[in-house]
């Protein structure tokens, strides 16, 4: 059940007014929100629904077992047997396949011809958001940073909450289940932003679903493109993936807001990041502090001089959870390299003159950096194979110009241009104008939304699947 | 509870269960409504100014017209197919060879569409028989055109975004409404594209924006390969097609002759004889300028990418279909025949093992139905200048040798049905409920 379909449309159509008019207990919302969203989840696959409350037991246990021994080594054993459960599951599902299969190609690269079987094994979709998730609560809990709870359904609701659920934000268990537990009261403002929030939500959606097309042209080809459609190709993917990926996050976070709940930013105009550090706390915020907080600060952080080799080996992880495949570890280990680079360059006499440096021009300069340096990491995100990705790159950079451009190129270039800045100028509106937006007595941003409305009820076609749901 | 009295910086006070409900409600329809309104709007008036764009007009008014076919006094004879019925199919030249041959009025529809897939025409088949049904009222024979090329695997999965647009039209209520335990997604997509949208989709929409953005860079080989002069003939052939249309248009400023289906015209479309000598002679210019060699081979080629024409590994849930297309003809026709068009064989010539398949195909249907075959794919009388494409029977010739064609082989199984003088042959009466010819 997709965001951007009218049976979504269907369903919050019968969830808002029971929330309002029938379940107005505190109580019977809880039971409200994990029945409604174990059917949000069965209309994917009921066949993993099982996982699904396994993964909530299992944490939801521990987490009391934790809490009720003093003992700080027994309470560790609990922690280590969540996160065996919880990731053994994950690696089962997600990485199995990718693990025998790199084996087999290992032992054959070396001249072993050994036959080695796959299973076939569908991905339980929102997975790798939920494990995320419900790890945070056990490693709270052992850290003390929160209390176990004594009731499972509030935890369990915060688990499955089926705005976050298929593909996050990703939210610790302290930033929702308080509101869980305790509906905080809906504010007219709440309603306003929640609904501009779904509607942008959707048309940056609307947006990326038609960059998919040139994007498609470049990673699907089997010939070799122009240098201007290789071009327009790498940043209509920078665009499809930012509006897919954002979008979903705005209208997750909309339709929260639309019951009170808060749930933090995800994206933050990333591609007006000035460095890829910058990028990192503008993208995908949720994942990026779940990495800091649970696996870089556990990994040591920036003690004992290792903060590059814990930079890169976070970053190199970032990319596993995002797929079972190679190109998402050079994707990340790619992105582990330019934060270590960036956080060398730094430490430097160069580097320490730059960031002294105040002036519009070199900040767009630095924007037009990181943003060339994320889109080279688009091309591995986005490739069939490293090979695949390094040939776009090397396209990219050595032009053929004997080969022709397609007609309307340029005008595929430009539009591809202006979608991507579109798209970047609503997230910069709805984040910079927030206050005016929720604000009652600035009704000028009603005909907005009724344009966006427009525009996705026009030509937004349902049935594009979110791209991070494959994660 | 949320009813308490908190406040917000913006200093307004937190709303009570009901008043949030009703605001979320009022919220949604204030953003919605307008939007469902201009979509409606939008496609209207693209509909109106622009013609066929979305490609659904056809289909819409076929289906807003079967119980006008139904009701027609008289015996009839329905002609039901694709692209190359429609334009290669004349109800005039049918009927008038008919009246000829068996000295009584028949009343011929064209019922072919383009871009046409059995799924549709199944759905289209089960509304004719409902609106036959209504009238209680029987077809005196019913044509169903068998295109070996449109039974592909290849063309299956050709143009998917038309499928739901043309499939939400066609449907009946309780259809839709037995989707909704099949497919939840997909009946509320079908829904919203047809009580929402007026039967036109999103993607029919966007079809050109991505083709403009999508397709355009996957034609680059193609539009390279062309040679200037080629560039300059499809340009001639496009202000031709434009002069042609607007001529027409001022000559049948009422029915214009155009795609969506008219009564007046029993579906069919423009015939030679509905020109003026002028524009007789801009028609014939277009159709000899269509049959250049190169344009030709261009779009045999495109038949081969988006039917798989030369090779012909048929799809057998397609074959199903078909099969079940008769059977609902059978249910409200006293006679049904399956006919295959004249093909352009010096365009396009299938392979052996293509034939061989096409072959069995068409026994298995034969022998599933019950109903005989009459295969003009390699009738002698038709030539290439038949022709104006690589499928297509052209204006000039090859439609009304068709059509005459067909009346003159069918006239005993009209005959059979409505007898010698036309009256009804006893026991062939045509009413619902009598024993059905059925083929």
């Amino acid at each position: 059940m997709l965001f951007n379909t009218p049976l979504f449309f269907g369903f919050a159509s019968i969830f808002f007014p029971l929330y309002c008019f029938v379940f107005t207990r505190e109580n019977s919302r809880v039971l409200l929100i994990v029945i409604t969203s174990l059917i949000f989840y069965a209309g994917w696959d009921y066949r993993f629904l099982p996982l699904l409350v396994f993964s909530g037991v299992v944490d939801f246990y521990i987490a009391q077992m934790m809490e009720k021994t003093p003992d700080q080594a027994r309470k560790k054993h609990w922690l280590m047997f969540s996160l065996v459960t919880n990731l053994g599951v994950l690696g089962i599902f997600k990485y199995l396949n990718f693990m025998t299969e790199s084996v087999h190609d290992v032992l054959t690269w070396i001249g072993l011809d050994v036959s080695i079987a796959t299973l076939d094994i569908v991905l339980p979709v929102g997975i790798s958001f939920y494990t995320f998730q419900s790890l945070s609560y056990t490693i709270d809990v052992y850290r003390g940073d929160m209390k176990a709870r004594k009731q499972f359904l509030p935890f369990f609701a915060t688990l499955t909450f089926f705005p976050q659920l298929v593909a996050g934000p990703i939210l610790r268990a302290s930033q929702i289940l308080p509101q869980i537990e305790k509906f905080p009261a809906i504010l007219p403002e709440n309603i306003r932003y929640g609904f501009v929030l779904i509607t942008m939500g959707l048309f940056k959606k609307t947006v990326a679903d038609l960059l998919a097309a040139p994007a498609q042209t470049l990673f699907n080809s089997d010939q070799p493109l122009s240098w201007l459609e290789t071009l327009t190709g790498v940043l209509a993917f920078a665009g499809q993936i930012y509006g897919d990926f954002s979008g979903y996050s705005d209208i997750a976070i909309g339709l929260a807001l639309l019951i009170g709940i808060k749930i933090p930013l995800n994206f933050n105009t990333p591609y007006f990041s000035v460095s890829p550090v910058d990028f990192w706390k503008r993208w995908h915020i949720s994942l990026s502090n779940w990495l800091r907080d649970y696996l870089y600060i556990s990994l040591g952080g920036n003690r004992n001089n290792k903060q590059l080799r814990n930079i890169f080996i976070t970053m190199l992880l970032g990319g596993l959870w995002h797929g079972a495949a190679w190109t998402f570890v050079w994707w990340g280990a790619y992105h582990g390299a330019i934060i270590s680079a960036t956080h060398l360059l730094r430490r430097t006499a160069i580097g320490q003159m730059l960031g002294r440096i105040n002036s519009r021009f070199f900040t767009v300069l630095q924007w037009l950096f990181t943003f060339y340096l994320v889109c080279i990491g688009w091309i591995f995100f986005r490739a069939e194979s490293l090979q695949d990705a390094l040939n776009i790159i090397v396209a990219l950079h050595v032009p053929d110009f004997s080969i022709a451009a397609a007609p309307y190129s340029g005008v595929i270039l430009g539009m591809v241009v202006f979608a991507l800045l579109l798209a970047h100028f609503v997230d910069y509106g709805i984040i910079r104008y927030r206050h005016a937006l929720e604000s009652s007595r600035f009704w000028f941003w009603l005909p907005v939304l009724v344009l966006g409305q427009i525009f996705v009820f026009l030509i937004g076609e349902p049935g594009y699947d979110f791209i991070y749901f494959q994660f | 509870m949320t009813s308490s009295t908190s406040s917000s910086e913006h200093g307004s006070v937190s709303l009570s269960n009901g008043r949030a409900g009703l605001l979320i409600i009022l919220m949604a329809l204030l953003v919605l409504g307008p939007a469902v309104l201009f979509v409606r709007g939008f496609t209207g008036f693209a509909e109106k100014s622009g013609g066929d764009v979305f490609g659904i007009q056809r289909i819409r008014s076929v289906h807003a017209e079967m119980d006008y076919m139904a009701q027609r006094p008289g015996p009839t004879v329905l002609v039901f197919g694709s692209s190359l019925t429609n334009e290669g199919f004349s109800p005039r030249h049918f009927d008038r060879q008919a009246e000829a041959l068996l000295g009584t009025d028949i009343t011929s529809f064209n019922i072919g569409m383009g871009n046409m897939k059995p799924s549709y025409q199944l759905l289209l088949a089960k509304r004719l028989r409902e609106a036959h049904e209504r009238a209680g009222r029987k077809a005196a024979l019913s044509v169903i055109e068998l295109t070996p090329f449109l039974l592909t695997a290849k063309r299956n999965a050709f143009r998917p975004f038309m499928t739901e647009q043309v499939t939400a039209v066609l449907m009946s209520r309780e259809e839709l409404m037995q989707e909704l335990w099949n497919d939840p997604e997909r009946f509320a997509r079908l829904f919203t594209i047809k009580y929402l949208r007026d039967g036109i989709s999103a993607e029919a929409i966007t079809g050109g924006l991505r083709f403009l953005i999508g397709s355009a860079q996957s034609q680059v080989p193609l539009i390279a390969s062309l040679g200037e002069d080629q560039i300059a003939l499809i340009t001639e052939q496009r202000r031709l097609q434009g002069e042609l249309n607007r001529q027409i248009g001022q000559q049948h400023p009422d029915t214009r002759k155009s795609i969506v289906w008219n009564p007046a015209t029993q579906g069919g479309l423009i015939d030679m004889e509905d020109l003026s000598a002028d524009t007789q002679g801009l028609a014939s210019q277009l159709i000899r300028m269509m049959r250049d060699q190169r344009t030709l081979q261009r779009d045999a080629r495109d038949r081969e990418e988006c039917c798989d024409i030369r090779n012909l590994v048929f799809d057998a849930s397609m074959v199903d279909e078909f099969v079940a297309i008769v059977e609902e003809f059978k249910q409200f026709s006293e006679r049904v025949e399956i006919v295959l068009l004249p093909t352009n064989h010096t365009v396009i010539a299938p392979t052996p093992e293509a034939l061989a398949r096409q072959q069995q195909v068409l026994q298995q249907i034969s022998a599933r139905t019950g109903v005989p075959l009459l295969d003009y794919q390699q009738h002698p009388q038709f030539a290439a200048d038949d022709f104006y494409d690589a499928t297509h029977l052209s204006l000039d010739s090859g439609k009304p040798r068709f059509s005459a064609l067909l009346a003159r082989d069918l006239a005993d199984e009209l005959v059979s049905v409505i007898g010698p003088n036309g009256k009804t042959v006893a026991g062939k009466t045509a009413v619902m409920g009598a024993e059905s010819g059925g083929g």
